[in-house]
């Protein structure tokens, strides 16, 4: 082996290492996380959320939750920041329920 | 050569410093892991079917006892929070569909026992108060629906119940009709086959049920079954050992199913029931982690496990259980 041909092995299994580690690191992370986002949507004349879980609806919210009647939100804001509130509490191991206190808070449009 | 070596360092850190970057815009969103993704986790929930949806509300979540209500599309996995139930958070509520309507009621809030009883409107998706339960307030019962009736039996209101009440939407009235022969019971499991209630586990006295009784929707009464315990010196109930409580029930093509529960420890046990010749027989374990308080229904022909609890940790997966199908540990 020449001195030409160790010095483009160096980098090339640098590389190599390089790129199997974060495979095995993003395969890992896959196996045991979920990714949680919030994807707002239009709905009979207005809005609503889904929460994704790994890329599959695990929460589909076409009505603004827990309050009675089947009203959309009213802006795409008001659905994103509810989708967030949600997506927050499961993050903190809480149930995902929203309550009319909550939004009320929230100051979301059309609850009434 | 120097030229090259340098070259193809800078090569390396670009690349590193490239990847680096693009991982850094895909870690959108939040990350939770797994096993500490809990849901809309709860045990002993109260639950109806409408249309081929499964409406599931109230229950308990090791702290708080619950008024969210919430409708699952098995087709699609996926929930969608409706109006908050109205009466007062509670657990071991029951609840049944009649006429297009689902209906729940008594149950327990953590200090009192309840005799309230509500309409939800799936449609309107709007909660109305209907008519009191005509029983003594209780929870552990079991509810059922017969020819677009209603009915609510056995349970707990201090003592160990077995009588049954029918409940008339059109009258909105509630009749005492045939109690069970014996076997006052709470937390029991009920399904229905061919308008045929069957009612059987649940605890009292601090002992498991083995009494097995079913309801005839038509003559409203109550006939004897076979014991679900090894009670005979006959062979057939040789292996029988799932009485318990907590456990979750349906039925599907003609059969029931009696999944996991609690019996002197948590089991993953499913056992199947056959009407026509009074007989069970144990099938393939449930795949989950064993479970208290779980969710049963069967939407479309097809049978579901959801919710419940193992100890301290309320689930929130989802299983369905095909009785024809070979096993497979990896679907």
């Amino acid at each position: 082996m020449t001195k030409r041909k160790l010095s483009w092995l160096v980098p090339v299994l640098l590389l190599l290492l390089l790129a199997g580690y974060r495979y095995y690191r993003d395969s890992s992370q896959q196996e045991d996380m979920i990714q949680l986002t919030v994807v707002p949507f239009e709905t009979g004349g207005g809005w609503g959320y889904k929460v994704m879980a790994d890329h599959h609806s695990y929460i589909y919210q076409d009505v603004i939750p827990g309050i009675a009647g089947n009203r959309p939100f009213r802006s795409k804001e008001d659905a994103a920041k509810v989708g967030q509130a949600v997506v927050e509490k499961l993050m903190a191991h809480q149930r995902p329920t929203m309550t009319l206190t909550e939004l009320s808070k929230m100051q979301v449009a059309g609850l009434q | 050569m120097r030229y090259l070596k340098g070259y193809s360092l800078l090569l390396v850190a670009s690349l590193v410093a490239c990847s680096k970057d693009s991982s850094t815009t895909t870690k959108v969103g939040n990350w939770i892991r797994r096993s500490e993704f809990e849901g809309v986790a709860r045990s002993a929930a109260a639950s109806f079917v409408i249309d081929n949806k499964a409406y599931v509300g109230t229950g308990y979540d090791g702290t708080n006892r619950l008024q969210d209500f919430w409708v699952f599309d098995v087709d699609l996995n996926q929930w969608t929070q409706k109006a908050a139930f109205p009466g007062v958070g509670r657990s071991g509520a029951v609840g049944m569909s009649m006429a297009g309507k689902g209906y729940i009621g008594t149950g327990y809030d953590g200090l009192n026992k309840l005799n309230d009883f509500y309409q939800y409107d799936p449609v309107a998706n709007t909660w109305s108060r209907k008519a009191d339960f005509g029983g003594s307030a209780r929870y552990g019962a079991v509810a059922f629906a017969l020819n677009d009736k209603g009915y609510i039996a056995t349970g707990y209101d201090g003592n160990w119940l077995k009588d049954n009440w029918r409940y008339d939407p059109g009258a909105n009235a509630w009749t005492q009709v045939q109690s069970l022969t014996s076997g006052k019971r709470q937390d029991g499991n009920a399904f229905v086959i061919n308008n045929k209630a069957y009612v059987c586990m649940g605890t009292a006295n601090g002992s498991y049920v083995s009494d097995f009784y079913a309801f005839d929707g038509a003559t409203e009464t109550w006939s004897t079954l076979r014991s679900i315990d090894n009670v005979t010196d006959q062979s057939f109930d040789d292996n029988y050992n799932f009485k318990g409580s907590g456990a979750a029930s349906f039925a599907m093509r003609g059969l029931g199913y009696i999944v996991s529960g609690t019996k002197t420890g948590l089991s993953s046990a499913v056992w199947e029931y056959n009407p026509g010749t009074d007989l069970w027989v144990q099938k393939t374990d449930f795949e989950g982690a064993a479970r208290n308080g779980a969710t049963g229904f069967t939407v479309k022909d097809r049978g579901f496990v959801v919710l419940g609890t193992s100890s301290s940790q309320p689930f929130d997966n989802m299983f369905e259980f095909d009785p024809t199908a070979a096993y497979n540990q990896y679907d």
